[in-house]
Formats: structure tokens, sequence, C-alpha cells
């Protein structure tokens, strides 16, 4: 009884101060599950679907071309089935700097795309919040918060089988809302344990440094080196031969595996007689890809390593594979992006237990609760909407466009916030206006995106181009969801107008 | 009754601070516990062992809310990391060993 | 193949749910006769473990064990919400996949 109520007390606070947090995290990591999908479509230039024909050795061109300064690396990826062109990023050696720009696949020279946030912008938002090394410790520290809130919850649950199909709507607000949160979180539970537990383990090195600093004395190039199998070479000050060919070094290492197709392309220390190549096998058919990386010498080709990754590096890539759902195709990222909404799902549910509950001893200050809520559940899925709208309307020739539309975000959100605390006194009128916004927002995409581009949705359905038009499907599904909960809203205001005065009344 | 709930007050930040500083330090002195004594080869002890630290942890924090006295919850905490701590760090070549 | 594996899952969550007195009554008339609570309980068994056996057939080991237990899932979420909701359609659901299913996986 005493261990129910202490963990009981642990699961509330525990589970509720991250909660707002944790739903960032958990729904920019469901919206990720479709982050490459989302960057076709929020780049025009990549609607028709054509892939790219350039090399390496031209996505190499241009970075010498159009670089000047001296590179601590660059590292390239090729085009794909979701991402059918090059990328390209690079590290400044003097300042650290890092740039990132994606090619244009229709053209026949190596020519930037116009650049935008991608859908890469949610990737980042899931696993560092846009606050670097910072926000990566504070989305761990959530994390972790989330694994106990799943531990207590379990112990904390009375009759987790016997309810396990127990959903009533029509229950009273608490009830009802006890019964959501239990549904998600006790059926959805194995995700979420999983995902809470490999999500933490994605950082470990930076999280638990311990063994690192016992095993290894804290030497950590030796440490990552032996972990990972990886090779490292000491720049020997001099300027390099000229290099051969990154196409050829792609070819041979795919005639090495067997076939099998190459990822990454890595060049560390470019400007150095010492610059080696690294050509990382990219593997979907596995959860955990093997990524044997075969490092050669960029002035002979010579191959220099054949990366030998430890037991405990393998089993740490599965863990992290199994978090990233980069395999089993379309499929599993469909699975994971439901079951993460469950995770939505279920901390919406708790924190509507915890509001019900207070409102029935008619406690003043959830007012500001919801006002919380209604700025972070509803506002941020609003913001992710505005940034695809700014995406859309930004012209393509505005300088720092990226930046532009992390701005609409931003801005975005912070109207949203400042609706919430303006409306907080009629949280239902809000929520209602918010979804009615919502499915605008939502339904107005797929009609932006027909006027603006040549990908709409019809275009893209007669080509089969199903993972484009997924996304204007996509928003037409959620928009009339909004829409008909909107509409439900409405309709019955009866039972709502008799909790919402009971509520009033408790207040006064 | 204030002091009651005075009293309760530390009893709860003492455990909050247990649960997320105590509870770091045992999984922090656990890892490099494993990392040092695991019958493996060093990068799996090493990787193995800091896996397996969020689960450390996570108990931890479990433990420290179920347990009735704080103090003793204290002093496991600091006796558990200490002597880990102790044991790993002075394990001299041992705890480098390939 | 994965919806059939979807299928019985749905079946399974569907079996273990007329075990209860409480979902019986929603989903059954009063006087229908069932088996014991064991033997339905084993069939839901059985039921996940050939979905299962259809995940890891048609993805391999690893990822189809992974579909699998998503699929579980999710075919509880989505039993629990039409009892919620539709309880009437919970049952016709069950043949209604089972043939999307067969249909999908002879195609």
């Amino acid at each position: 009884m005493k261990l129910r109520q202490s963990m009981a007390g642990l699961h509330t606070w525990g589970g509720l101060l991250p909660s707002w947090l944790l739903f960032v995290i958990i729904f920019a990591g469901t919206v990720a599950c479709f982050d490459k999908e989302l960057t076709r479509w929020m780049r025009p230039a990549l609607h028709d679907g054509v892939v790219s024909s350039l090399g390496a050795d031209d996505v190499r061109g241009w970075l010498q071309q159009n670089v000047s300064d001296e590179l601590h690396a660059f590292w390239m990826h090729g085009p794909t089935e979701r991402e059918p062109y090059w990328r390209l990023g690079w590290e400044v050696d003097a300042t650290k700097t890092i740039h990132n720009i994606a090619f244009d696949p229709r053209s026949a020279q190596a020519e930037p795309m116009p650049e935008t946030l991608g859908g890469e912008f949610f990737f980042k938002l899931h696993y560092n919040l846009h606050a670097g090394d910072i926000g990566m410790y504070i989305v761990g520290l959530a994390g972790m918060f989330m694994l106990v809130a799943l531990v207590s919850g379990v112990i904390i649950h009375r009759r987790i089988f016997k309810d396990f199909f127990t959903l009533r709507p029509k229950a009273n607000g608490q009830r009802a809302w006890l019964d959501a949160h239990n549904l998600f979180g006790v059926v959805g539970f194995p995700f979420h344990l999983v995902l809470a537990y490999t999500g933490v383990a994605i950082f470990v090195a930076s999280y638990m440094p311990a063994a690192a600093q016992v095993s290894y004395s804290g030497n950590v190039m030796q440490y990552f080196g032996e972990v990972m199998g990886s090779f490292e070479r000491e720049e020997v000050g001099q300027p390099p031969p000229a290099p051969v060919s990154l196409d050829a070094l792609i070819a041979e290492s795919r005639q090495q595996w067997g076939g099998g197709e190459a990822g990454w392309v890595s060049v560390h220390h470019p400007d150095d007689a010492s610059a080696v190549v690294d050509v990382r096998r990219r593997d979907r058919s596995r959860i955990g890809s093997p990524q044997d990386t075969l490092s050669y010498d960029a002035g002979t080709g010579e191959l220099l390593n054949r990366q030998d990754a430890s037991t405990g590096y393998r089993a740490y890539l599965w863990l992290a594979g199994l978090h990233m759902a980069q395999f089993g195709g379309t499929l599993v990222r469909l699975l994971y992006l439901l079951m993460g909404l469950a995770g939505c799902a279920m901390l919406v549910g708790g924190l509507q237990v915890w509001l019900a509950k207070r409102e029935q001893r008619g406690d003043r200050s959830v007012i500001w609760v919801r006002a919380l809520n209604a700025s972070v559940f509803a506002g941020l899925p609003l913001a992710s909407l505005a940034l695809l709208w700014g995406n859309r309307l930004i012209p393509a020739t505005f300088a720092e466009r990226a930046v532009a539309e992390g701005w609409v975000f931003v801005g975005a959100w912070l109207l949203a916030v400042l609706w919430a605390v303006l409306r907080r006194h009629q949280s239902r009128r809000l929520l209602r206006e918010q979804l009615l916004l919502g499915a605008v927002l939502a339904l107005g995409l797929p009609i932006i995106n027909a006027l603006t581009t040549d990908g709409h949705l019809i275009a893209s359905l007669g080509r089969g181009d199903w993972a484009l038009a997924s996304v204007d499907l996509f928003m037409i599904v959620a928009g009339l969801v909004c829409a008909a909960c909107a509409w439900r809203l409405n309709a019955t205001p009866a039972a709502a107008a008799v909790r919402g005065r009971s509520t009033r009344v408790q207040e006064a | 009754m204030s002091r009651n709930a005075s009293i309760n007050r530390w009893n709860i930040a003492s455990r909050v601070l247990a649960a997320l500083v105590g509870g770091y330090a045992v999984a922090y002195a656990v890892t490099a516990f494993l990392a040092v004594y695991l019958p493996l080869a060093r990068p799996d002890r090493v990787v193995f062992s800091s896996l397996a630290s969020f689960a450390v942890w996570t108990a931890v924090v479990i433990y420290v809310f179920a347990a009735r006295s704080a103090t003793r919850v204290w002093l496991l905490i600091v006796g558990v990391t200490a002597v880990l701590c102790l044991v790993a760090f002075f394990s001299g070549d041992w705890r480098v060993r390939p | 193949m994965l919806l059939l594996a979807f299928a019985l899952a749905y079946l399974g969550m569907t079996l273990l749910c007329l075990t209860m007195n409480r979902h019986r009554g929603a989903l059954l008339r009063a006087d229908t006769r069932l088996p014991g609570p064991a033997i339905i309980r084993s069939l839901a068994v059985g039921c996940f473990g050939f979905a299962l056996w259809l995940g890891v057939n048609s993805q391999g080991g690893e990822i189809g064990t992974v579909i699998w237990l998503c699929l579980v899932m999710l075919s509880g979420l989505l039993l629990v919400l039409l009892l919620a909701w539709r309880s009437r359609w919970v049952l016709p659901a069950v043949p209604l996949l089972a043939a999307c299913g067969v249909v999908q996986t002879v195609l």
C-alpha cells in the first residue's frame, strides 16, 4: 500500500513535469519517421522523382571549385530510393563550422538546390531540440524520466490485465481519461519502453562516460577506434597528391561487399597527404546495419583498413537501429508512426487525468496548466504546419531561406502560445478554434503545393509516386480528422456545457 | 501540522536529489565496475556495461522512492558508489586489460 | 501476408477479450455458449504465434518480430477503440480483416 502510494507520487510528478517536453520529443520523432518524404515534399526540385545522374567526383569537384577553406573533413551520400539526390557536408578546419547542401537531381552539373530545413528539422528537434549538446542532455534526461514513469506506471496499475480492453468514453472525465491513458500506455508499453531505452542508449557515450574513463583512462580516440574498429591517421603536414576517383573507390567497395550498396562516403583531412577516404556500407535489410566501412588512401586508392566492429558495438548498432527504424521499409516506419501517435495520446491522456482530478477539487491554477497544454499539444502541430506553409511561400531565391523557415516555425508557435494564454478561460472554445485552424492549415497545404509546384497530388498519384503523394494525402486525412473533431465538439455541447459549468461554479 | 509538512517537503527534496544525483552516481559506479570486471574483451565490456547503466539508474530511482527511510537510501547510495568506484578505479592494470 | 498477420493478431485480441465477462456481454448474446477460458486463451496464443510465424516468414526473424510486435499492439488498440465506440463492428471486423489479408497474400 505504502509502495503504491509513493510510486503513484513518483509517476504523477515524474511523469507530469517533463510531459510537455516529452510531447515535443515524441511528436517530433513521430514526424521524423517520414523525414525524407517530408524533405522531398519541401524541395520542389525533387517533386518529379528524377534520380540524380551525378557521380561522387562531380560532387567533390563542386566542393573544390566553390569552397576554398581548409577542410577538416567532407562527406557525401549518393542518391537512394527515398532521397534521389546527392548530399554533401563539410567541416571547416579553423572554425569547426559545418555546412550541408543538396544537389539538384535534374541538373547534369552539380548545382545546389535552394536551401530548406527539410524533414531533418523534426529529426533534430527530436534528439537535441536544436540546442546542441545541452539539448541532447536535456532530451536524455527526459528519456530517463520516461523510463521511470513507465516502470512506476506498471507498479501502480492495479489491474493491468483485467482493464486491458477497458475504455469508457462516457464515464466521468477523470475515469475516461485514466482509461485512455492506461490503454495507450499499457497496450503500447513494449514500444514505449523499447524506444525510451534505445533512445537514451544512442548517446550512451556522452551520457555515461564511466566505462571509457575507467577502461581506457579517458582516451576517447583509442576508445572509439577500438570499439568501432575504425581507422584514423595522423596528419603529416604535407600537400596531398592528386586524389583518386571516389567513384572508382565506391565501385571497388561494392565489389568487396559482393554487390552491397555504398552509403556515406567521407574524406578526412582532404588537404593533407594523409587523407583517408571512408566508404560506409548501407544495408537496409537488417536492424543494425554492420556498417563495415572500408578505408582507402585518398592519393593511391590503397585499401588501408576494413572495419571490424566489436560485438559490443554491433549490439549498440542493433539497439540504435531499432530506434531509428531505417529497416523494413515504409511498413515499419508507418507502424512506428502509429505507435508514436499512441505515445502522444498517452501523454495527453495522463495530463488530462491530472487536470480532471484537480478540477474536481476546484483548483484555480489548472487554467494555466490548460493553457500550457494548449500551447504545446496544439501549438507544436500548428507550428509544424506553419513551417510547411512557410516552406511553400518563401521564395526559392530568398537568402538564408532555411533560417526564415525556422523563424516561421518559432513565430507560429509563439503566436499559438499567446493565443492559448489569452483564451485560457475558454479552453473548449480554444480547442475548437485550434482544431479548425489545424484543419484549414492542413487542407490548404496540398492546394498551395499544387499552386506553387508541379508536384501536386494528381501528378504524383498519376506517376505512382506514393512517397511524395503520402505527404499530401496525410495532410488531407489530418485536416479532415481535425475538422471532424471540431464539428463534434460543436455538435455535442450539452454534456460538455454541464461539465464546463460545474468547473466554472467550482472556480468561482 | 506545518512542521510535518515541512519535514515532508525536505524528505521529498532529499529523495528527488537522491534519485537524480545519487541515481546517476550509482549508475556511474556500476558501469565503471562492470567495465572492469565483466569477463569480456575490453570494447565489449565497455559497451555492455554502459548500455546497462540506464537500467541501473531507473532501478535506483524506483528504490529511492519505494524505500522507507531517506537516510538509509543515502547511506546505501553513498556506500555502493564509493565501494564500486574504489574497486573499479584502483584495480591497477586489470582495468585496462584488452 | 502482413495484413493477414494483423487479422490474426486482432482475432487473438478478440478471443482474449471474450474470456472477460465484462466485455463478453457487449459482444455476444447472453445465451451464446463458448468453450472454457483456458481453451480460448490457448487459441488466442495460437493466433499470436501464427501471426509471428507469418511475420518472420515474410520479413525474416529480426524485422519480422518487430513488425509482429507492432501489429499486436496496434490490433489491441483497434479492438479497444472499436469496443468503446462501435462495439457491433468488433466481431464482423475479424472476417473482414482476414478476407483482406487473404486477398493481399494471394495477390
